[in-house]
């Protein structure tokens, strides 16, 4: 169909000026089915149809209605939230002093430190020989277990 | 700015004056339901009508008038006057069938247009109007228009419709589907011939079968 109407189309272009064509146009064949047409029935569309589209056309008055109090409600809010957010990341400087960072290695050498310090203590009371679990509060087992009397060692 | 309405057309039937057409325009721009509604009683079979001819079948014809008046009712703002309110539903009518169209890819079936611009003859079309017996052949008539125009391309069906059946004006329509205005005449003529020859293979067909 397309290519019979531009063969048609290009036809007309080059045999008709647009006097010619205008004269074609006005003549009685073209004009009866102009006269044919306007005399065609009208589809008239149902109640249903009607209804259909006033709901259709509510719902978007609505749906207007509702974006437009939400812009309202949403604009100066959403200002006041991103202000008050640049506020405490830019304004806001928190005064907070740096604590000196521990590191695991610190605290094993400190943990060394104590256990080297106990050991020398633990030698000190005790003298060599004695382990650590010979020794009470810093007293030697030996001179705890001489806590008994004469009468004791008579009994024997 | 001037509003140019098309008063003969706005009351199908009743002369409504400019003035209180000018009032329905303007009361639609403020978004007033009820001056649509008005609007949408006046031309609502005609542009079922029309998109009714340019899409394959009718539920569909009446989404698109739904959609067209929906649209209208949008934008009603947006709309400047420059044109009639007709032509500016009629634009949005031809829009959403042209956009429907591309979306299905519609092609319709090829019918030759050899030898319809040669001949150029009218027809002997009685009036039946008060003739129950001529309002079925007229009935059957008008179901030959609507199938020659269904085989028409949309170029030709649009152009026809808008101009022999909705009445606008060449430039408008030239306008309105983006061509020339000498190339809406063409178009006219050539979707003019096309129908002439279906009616007559129609009617010197059923005379040589009887």
């Amino acid at each position: 169909m397309k290519r019979f109407e531009n063969v048609h189309m290009e036809g007309l272009r080059n045999t008709m000026t647009e006097k010619e064509l205008d004269s074609k146009l006005e003549s009685a064949g073209q004009l009866q089915v102009r006269q044919l047409l306007q005399t065609m029935p009208e589809e008239s569309l149902s109640l249903t149809w009607r209804s259909s589209l006033n709901e259709k056309l509510m719902a978007s008055v609505e749906t207007r209605r509702r974006k437009r109090r939400v812009a309202w409600f949403l604009s100066p809010a959403l200002g006041i939230g991103l202000a008050s957010v640049f506020a405490v990341v830019f304004l806001v400087k928190p005064n907070v002093t740096p604590e000196p960072a521990q590191s695991s290695s610190s605290s094993l050498e400190a943990k060394l430190v104590a256990s080297h310090q106990d050991s020398v203590r633990y030698g000190e009371v005790t003298g060599a020989g004695l382990n650590q679990d010979e020794v009470i509060d810093g007293k030697s087992v030996t001179s705890v277990s001489t806590d008994y009397g004469e009468v004791d060692l008579g009994s024997l | 700015m001037e509003l140019c309405i098309g008063a003969s057309r706005l009351s199908a039937g009743n002369q409504t004056d400019h003035a209180s057409e000018l009032a329905i325009v303007e009361r639609c721009r403020k978004q007033d339901y009820e001056a649509f509604g008005k609007l949408v009683d006046t031309y609502q079979n005609r542009l079922f009508g029309f998109v009714r001819r340019m899409v394959p079948n009718a539920e569909e014809a009446a989404d698109v008038t739904q959609e067209v008046f929906i649209r209208a009712f949008q934008s009603f703002g947006r709309f400047d006057g420059r044109c009639s309110v007709r032509t500016w539903l009629f634009r949005i009518a031809y829009n959403l069938c042209v956009d429907r169209a591309r979306k299905v890819d519609r092609s319709p079936s090829e019918v030759s247009l050899q030898g319809t611009t040669e001949v150029d003859e009218t027809f002997d079309v009685p009036d039946g109007r008060w003739q129950p017996d001529q309002i079925a052949i007229d009935t059957e008539l008008a179901s030959v228009i609507d199938e020659a125009i269904s085989t028409m391309s949309e170029k030709l069906r649009s152009v026809l419709l808008l101009h022999d059946k909705e009445d606008l004006p060449y430039e408008e329509i030239a306008q309105m589907v983006g061509v020339p205005v000498g190339t809406v005449k063409s178009r006219l003529f050539l979707a003019r011939a096309h129908l002439q020859q279906h009616l007559r293979n129609y009617l010197y067909g059923e005379v040589s079968q009887s």
